[in-house]
């Protein structure tokens, strides 16, 4: 047994690659010692920005010795008279086998020649050389590059490679590079490589060197850090937990260390002060009851005995970020939010489809439908892009993923009603399925916004396909869903919901305002039957993601119902019914009703049976039936949306109908006992088919 | 260190490294990597060491010189190799160190940043080089060049000598620079962002760029035909530049943007395809 290192030392990697790439790094491994059979006690996969490790303790010398099957040619061919034939004695002497080692293997086509072979286990040194290559080569990395001429792909050039069994070196390669003796250590540090001759000195000299390979090491030193910062300057929180797992892996010794900024930048909003230091920068800023302090933490690699140079210098250039911040805040609050507002007019919206601010119009008209012509829902509408055109927003700053946000600060700047300037802020809310929704109004224009999206990107064609969602339309419409359903952090509140009847119609009214001609219900554009289709298909997919099983989805959406609340209403009430015994029995039941309409319809060619006829029920099933059918019909449509009750109501009415298919045949020869018989059958159908189709339901 | 020490040493320091040392092409650009010197001998087989420095020009970036880090126009050091030292990013760090960044005393860090060019059709990958938290060179290693794949591979680093220099000589503007002892980058420049600036933000004749525009195109595509590569990409570089003017005016609208980045990027490529056949076909040996 002998522990296995292997260190590939690189140009730093992205931060964002590094996880993936040690995962696949250590599944390539232990996959490798899996097939081979290969014993191993626990490894682990590290790495910093300039490392790859993987590490096992305890791996096997070789794999383990067995016995392989070996089999020959059928009994015939290997005995001919009597007599063993030429194939006979070539198999004997191919696998270097004697006469007492054969047998005949007894198969579904007869006997063959066969045999057991002992292999002796290979050693483990050799299965790791040879698979090395391709292991090299599969380790995961979103984006590969060539730097030499060695042919190797790799995220980032390979520049030392360490490949330690036991205290014998691997004759490795790696792209260009052989394998060697040194690790590489911290630039900063006097020494800047170090010769290892075994696994434990190779962790002896990193330790020492102060080097950190443990990503979970590395992240508990950012935190500790990031504490003090917060129980020193009485901070209460930090921004934000997302950039520490970032920084995790931009630094192989993290370092924390702070910085201070003049006071008079607290003047800008704080999102404003926290995205100039952490969308490029990576700093962290903290905050005490909802307010900036004027610090901020970064974490730098390795340690310096004197770190004044270090923060003097990101000090400065935070502080030309912030400048730059400053200068756009002036810029913008200077001029006022009409003079925003006018600009919108100079910036297309998408390409052929107007300006930003025939965007605004748009939105303002559907808001007013939306929310009953509310002047501050309207208003809010009207203003919600005028950040676009902002000069803190344009142009793609870093300053730009706090759209909405601005405007607001812009709208309270120049002294517009709170609403207005939280339905700017707002109206992007949620931004991705569970997260926080906004209040009424901002989920009114929300709603107009998404829908405007929607439809603007169908126009263009720019219709979402497989792994093709260059509008992140499917986001879109889950927000419109959850607006609708009322769902942020993992819960319904249909409370909370927003009432809107039809999409479909909101979809219809967006259309018409791009000027696309629609004569609903009979002349449906095909653009808005892609839409609606693309809309429903969403619907569903939340549905399931919410719990409901695929065939209840399908049963309660398949159905003339438009209501989203409504039918998120059923798709619940029927998952629970559909864990009652006799639930799957009443959908074939149904389903039997269903098919039997459908092909009698096909195969008369009749669109409609009409109303049934008391007096052409002859036998006595029918006629129980058709009785019985009046009084469920009455209770289904006093029962509203009780669906247990409902649901009761055609449990019942099943056991009229199972004896009506067991001794009446409904295609009669005579044609007006058919045809009433179908009619009555018809209006079944009918009436369960606008709650629930049972065709969807899975039986078996 | 003054702007021209600084220059001086980095020229010292790539020239022991075995670079040529070179010039500015006599055009105006966007970048140190138009010049022929890195955008065409990326392209061929033959080994190729340049260090040189690139005045550039990005109009939008005016501001009138009132803005203490961002101009119209301004320097870059730059440095090609190919094929690639092994050691490279070890030859970098000991360029910084020789302008008394030494490693032992800032924290000097590699950020990913991949870079693109869709309008010369180019891409690579590397990292934003930080020294403090300062974004100082651009580090790329080109993967493809005129929407062609370079074999063997060419590494760029481009310098921010205007950044570099005010973190040394540590002061708060551009313009304050000293440029030698006795003269700062203001005197000699700062005129020059202000008249610039009117220039490309409100004076530029749109009509004229326009019509400039359309002329450098057939010419560039004439030359092509004609396999007279160098004076073809010339007309590329213009146009590049001319289409940075007419967008710093305020006369492309985005959605015409991506259709004159293509328009040029058809030229970059046809003049890369041009380069690249001659050589192969034993005619262009530089």
């Amino acid at each position: 047994m002998r522990d296995l290192l292997l260190e590939i030392g690189v140009e730093e990697l992205p931060a964002d690659y590094i996880p993936g790439a040690i995962a696949s790094l250590e599944a390539q491994f232990r996959r490798l010692f899996e097939e081979n059979r290969i014993t191993v006690g626990s490894s682990e996969a590290l790495a910093t920005p300039r490392r790859l490790v993987f590490f096992c303790r305890g791996v096997a010398e070789k794999e383990e010795d067995r016995t392989e099957k070996v089999m020959g040619p059928p009994r015939n061919i290997c005995i001919k008279e009597g007599k063993a034939t030429m194939a006979y004695e070539k198999f004997l002497e191919k696998n270097n086998l004697t006469e007492s080692d054969i047998f005949w293997e007894e198969t579904e086509k007869g006997a063959y020649l066969a045999a057991h072979r002992f292999v002796p286990g290979r050693m483990t040194r050799q299965i790791i050389t040879e698979a090395w290559p391709g292991i090299l080569g599969a380790v995961e990395f979103p984006k590969k590059m060539r730097w030499d001429d060695s042919g190797l792909l790799f995220a980032r050039p390979v520049r030392w490679l360490l490949a330690f069994w036991g205290e014998e070196i691997l004759p490795l390669k790696a792209g260009g590079v052989t394998v060697g003796q040194e690790t590489f250590l911290l630039r900063n540090s006097p020494e800047k490589r170090a010769r290892v001759s075994s696994p434990a000195t190779y962790f002896e000299v990193v330790e020492k060197s102060g080097l950190i390979l443990s990503r979970e090491r590395r992240r508990k030193v950012i935190l500790e850090g990031l504490q003090a910062v917060l129980e020193k300057s009485g901070a209460s929180s930090f921004h934000s937990e997302s950039l520490v797992e970032e920084v995790v892996d931009l630094v192989e010794a993290p370092f924390v260390l702070t910085g201070e900024i003049e006071k008079h930048y607290l003047a800008l909003p704080p999102e404003v002060i926290s995205a100039a230091m952490s969308q490029h920068q990576r700093y962290f800023s903290f905050y005490r009851e909802g307010k900036v302090l004027p610090l901020f933490a970064f974490v730098a690699n390795g340690s310096f005995v004197h770190p004044g140079k270090v923060i003097r210098g990101n000090e400065r250039v935070l502080k030309a970020r912030l400048d730059d911040a400053m200068f756009y805040w002036k810029e913008d609050t200077s001029r006022g939010v009409e003079r925003l507002f006018d600009l919108l007019d100079t910036v297309t919206w998408m390409e052929g489809l107007g300006s930003l601010s025939e965007k605004a119009a748009r939105l303002e008209s559907l808001t007013a439908f939306l929310f009953d012509g509310d002047e501050t829902a309207r208003t809010g509408a009207r203003m919600s892009k005028i950040d676009i055109v902002s000069e803190m927003i344009k142009d793609g700053k870093e300053f730009t993923k706090l759209q909405g946000s601005i405007a607001k600060y812009y709208l309270l700047e120049d002294g517009r009603e709170e609403e207005v300037a939280c339905i700017a802020e707002e109206h992007y809310w949620p931004r991705v399925w569970g997260d926080s929704l906004p209040r009424p109004r901002a989920a009114a224009v929300g709603l107009a916004d998404r829908a405007d999206n929607i439809i603007g990107a169908f126009l263009k064609g720019f219709i979402p396909t497989g792994t093709k969602d260059p509008y992140a339309l499917r986001r879109q419409a889950n927000s419109m869903i959850a607006l609708i359903l009322g769902y942020e952090k993992g819960e319904v509140h249909l409370d909370k919901g927003f009432d809107l009847e039809s999409v479909q119609e909101l979809f219809i009214k967006t259309a018409r305002l791009y000027g696309v001609e629609v004569l609903p219900p009979k002349e449906e554009p095909e653009l808005l039957r892609q839409v609606n289709d693309f809309f429903e298909d969403r619907f569903r997919a939340q549905l399931r993601a919410l719990g409901i099983p695929y065939d209840i989805v399908d049963a309660v959406c398949d159905t003339p119902e438009k209501d989203l609340k409504v039918k998120y209403r059923k798709a619940l009430a029927f998952k629970a019914l559909s864990g009652r015994d006799e639930f799957r029995d009443v959908a074939a039941t149904f389903r039997r009703v269903n098919n039997i309409v459908k092909k009698a319809r096909e195969e008369l060619r009749v669109e409609d049976f009409g109303p049934p006829r008391d007096d052409l029920f002859v036998e006595k099933e029918t006629k129980a039936m058709s009785r019985e059918w009046v009084k469920v019909k009455e209770e289904i449509q006093r029962a509203g949306d009780d669906y247990d009750r409902i649901f009761n109501a055609i449990l019942y009415f099943k056991t009229l109908v199972d004896p009506f298919f067991d001794t009446v045949l409904v295609m009669d020869k005579d044609e007006s006992l058919r045809n009433n018989r179908l009619a009555l059958l018809q209006d079944i159908s009918a009436l369960f088919g606008g709650i629930v189709n049972f065709d969807h339901i899975v039986v078996t | 260190m003054t702007f021209q020490q600084m220059i001086r040493t980095l020229n010292d320091y790539w020239e022991k490294q075995g670079a040529l040392l070179l010039y500015p092409y006599d055009m105006e650009k966007g970048a140190g990597t138009f010049n022929p010197h890195t955008f065409l001998r990326s392209l061929d087989r033959r080994p190729w060491k340049a260090a040189y420095v690139e005045p550039c020009r990005r109009p939008k970036d005016g501001r009138y010189g009132e803005n203490p880090y961002r101009g119209q126009h301004y320097f870059q050091y730059q440095v090609v190799f190919k094929p690639v030292p092994e050691n490279i990013q070890d030859l970098y760090i000991k360029s910084l160190a020789c302008l008394g960044l030494v490693p032992e005393e800032h924290d000097i860090r590699f950020v990913m940043d991949d870079w693109e060019s869709p309008t010369v059709g180019a891409w690579g990958l590397g990292w934003e080089v930080w020294v403090d938290g300062m974004e100082v060179t651009q580090y790329t290693y080109f993967q493809q060049v005129g929407g062609l794949e370079v074999d063997p591979v060419t590494v760029e680093l481009t310098y921010g000598l205007e950044r570099l220099a005010m973190y040394i000589q540590d002061v708060e503007s551009m313009f304050d620079l000293k440029w030698n002892e006795e003269t700062t980058y203001g005197e000699i420049y700062h005129q020059n962002e202000v008249e610039n600036s009117f220039y490309n933000l409100q004076a530029a004749d749109t009509a004229l760029l326009w019509d400039t525009f359309e002329a450098n195109e057939k010419e560039c595509l004439r030359l092509v035909s004609e396999e007279l590569v160098r004076p073809a990409y010339d007309f590329v570089i213009k146009n590049s530049h001319l289409f940075n003017v007419l967008e710093a005016r305020g006369a492309i609208s985005v959605s015409e943007r991506t259709n004159f980045i293509g328009r040029i990027r058809k030229l970059a490529r046809a003049c890369a395809r041009v380069y690249r056949e001659k050589e192969s076909r034993g005619e262009d040996n530089a």
